[in-house]
């Protein structure tokens, strides 16, 4: 029997999840459309070096001063990142073909998480500052939190909604776009804002998880854009909250004791992913009679 | 050597456009080392020395494993881009390592695998396997130039066969089983930063295999010199315990983005003259 603290959690859990799935699956749908599939990871890793460098600047073992990282101060220094990462994606965009743009996003990741790397090397603990970013923390989760999440995406939600065409036409026809570096840019920021949020909480890898798998699944059974992304969102959901569920044991079995939250969601979801990839496989689509594809 | 041969294989990557299929062929031999060490050793003896043949043999096995299930899939996807499927599973691959240290213990194994440590090689002997694992790659690489290369310049047009299935398990084993000797030193990310890095630098100026691997060299040779004198320096001066690695990563973008400048302000000065 849950408790009504458990119930609490739940509750704030799979609100936020269900809220953040929204966008992270819109916005996952561009990305993959646009075949910019790490750029999500690549603004993760680079908020996760704002939060990284703003605790290695301001934390003070001597006088006490330790800040975490769920602290606001951190945050502002990850949109600092983001901001300057979401300005490298869209300005640089190599003209010779032998240099994919993904390689450009690929190093940027590389040599961000080598600096989180650098910068927590020297410092006391800093392996285990290193590794919080990775894998997120639950307990970082509180309703302060789950509100400004709320409010924050439904402000990007509505960004989005009234610059919906544009930024359509940037994955479908990007030459018809004008002032194209701008709309990139915001795109990206708008991608890397809602990285600064769930990065503290999920860690680099779920965050690039939301973003991607519930993108993924739904692009191998529908192109229009509104039932892709409402199939990509259902099953986010539920594959999220069995992760949820099993993670945190409800149902009482040895099977899943100790299972850690962030990586038991992603592996929760990559079971619904490959699921999908076989289904899409053994049942390939028909147009007209005619096979069109299978994944 | 290590930063070399896998230059060479980041030529191809490139080509082909399939950027993070090596960090994802390096997660799951990650994943595969991981697994025969928790599988295999001892209770309270992980990390042994003999039990390395065996944890290499599993690395290689999943990267095998992986390269086939990409070199299938490739031919069969149709709505969906195989850099997408790439990424998913390479995320997937990061959560099951984080996932399966979790539920056994050993936080630390994994950062190494990750992040490498190159001050682990205390001796000749101790890098022998890896040399001629290399070796072997570099033989491969020399007899198989020529379809290898035929595919890598049309890998779009090219995955209909059953021939260019096997030439793609081929090449992604090849890449396999470099990175899997290559990780244990220098970590997963390393891998990657060796193999596009210096790619991208050469492919700046220009699409000649033949010219690009003397740049390759240069770059490697100078990013690891630097960088593995930073931490000695380091703690020469201020008794910093600092690891190798990510300085010699950083350093290869650093050496990256002066020869962008130096590639734009080359181009400024030739369309000046025009």
């Amino acid at each position: 029997m849950l408790t009504s603290e458990a119930v609490n959690f739940f509750l704030m859990q799979l609100l936020l999840i269900a809220v953040v799935l929204i966008l992270h699956t819109y916005i996952g749908l561009h990305v993959i459309r646009r075949t910019l599939i790490f750029s999500d990871l690549a603004l993760d890793q680079l908020a996760a070096f704002g939060i990284l460098l703003c605790i290695v600047i301001n934390s003070n073992e001597g006088t006490g001063n330790i800040v975490r990282l769920n602290d606001p101060i951190t945050y502002i220094y990850a949109l600092g990142a983001v901001t300057f990462g979401s300005f490298l994606l869209a300005v640089i965009k190599p003209k010779s073909k032998n240099i994919p743009r993904e390689a450009v996003i690929g190093i940027m990741f590389a040599i961000s998480f080598l600096a989180c790397f650098a910068i927590t090397d020297p410092v006391n603990g800093g392996g285990m500052l290193f590794d919080g970013t990775l894998k997120g923390d639950l307990d970082f989760v509180t309703w302060g939190l789950v509100k400004v999440t709320v409010i924050v995406y439904l402000l990007l939600l509505v960004f989005h909604y009234i610059f919906r065409k544009r930024f359509i036409a940037l994955a479908e026809n990007p030459e018809t776009v004008k002032n194209a570096k701008l709309w990139d840019f915001l795109f990206f920021l708008s991608q890397g804002i809602i990285t600064i949020l769930i990065v503290p909480v999920a860690g680099v890898f779920l965050a690039y998880v939301f973003l991607m798998l519930p993108a993924a699944m739904a692009t191998m059974f529908k192109k229009e854009w509104k039932s892709a992304l409402l199939l990509g969102w259902s099953l986010g959901f539920i594959a999220c909250t069995l992760g949820l569920f099993a993670s945190y044991n409800i149902w009482d079995l040895r099977f899943f004791e100790n299972w850690p939250y962030s990586s038991t969601l992603v592996v929760f979801m990559g079971v619904f992913f490959l699921a999908a990839l076989l289904v899409r496989c053994i049942k390939p689509l028909r147009t007209n009679g005619k096979i069109k594809g299978t994944c | 050597m290590i930063g070399t041969v896998l230059g060479y294989l980041g030529t191809h990557v490139l080509r082909r456009g399939v950027v993070f299929i090596d960090i994802s062929l390096a997660q799951f031999a990650a994943i595969g080392g991981i697994l025969a060490e928790h599988i295999f050793c001892e209770h309270g003896h992980s990390h042994s020395h003999e039990n390395e043949p065996l944890a290499y043999f599993c690395s290689i096995s999943a990267v095998i494993l992986i390269a086939v299930f990409y070199a299938v899939v490739r031919k069969y996807k149709k709505n969906i881009s195989l850099e997408a499927i790439i990424g998913v599973t390479y995320a997937i691959g990061f959560a099951t390592a984080v996932f399966i240290i979790s539920i056994f213990g050993s936080q630390e194994l994994h950062a190494e695998r990750v992040a490498g440590d190159l001050n682990a090689i205390m001796d000749f002997g101790s890098i022998m396997p890896c040399i001629m694992a290399f070796g072997a790659v570099v033989i491969c690489a020399i007899v198989f130039h020529k379809p290898l290369t035929h595919i890598s310049n049309n890998y779009e047009l090219k995955k209909e066969s059953i021939s260019v299935i096997f030439w793609d398990i081929l090449f992604y084993t090849m890449m396999g089983v470099a990175i899997s000797y290559a990780i244990v030193h220098i970590g997963v990310v390393m891998v990657f930063v060796y193999l596009v890095v210096p790619a991208v630098i050469a492919s700046l100026f220009t699409t000649k295999l033949l010219f690009q691997m003397p740049i390759i060299v240069l770059a490697v040779a100078v990013a690891s010199m630097i960088g593995l004198s930073v931490p000695y320096i380091a703690y020469d001066t201020w008794k910093l315990e600092l690891s190798t690695g990510p300085h010699i990563g950083l350093m290869l973008g650093l050496i990256l983005i002066v020869a962008a400048l130096v590639k734009v302000a080359v181009g400024h000065i030739v369309l000046s003259k025009r």
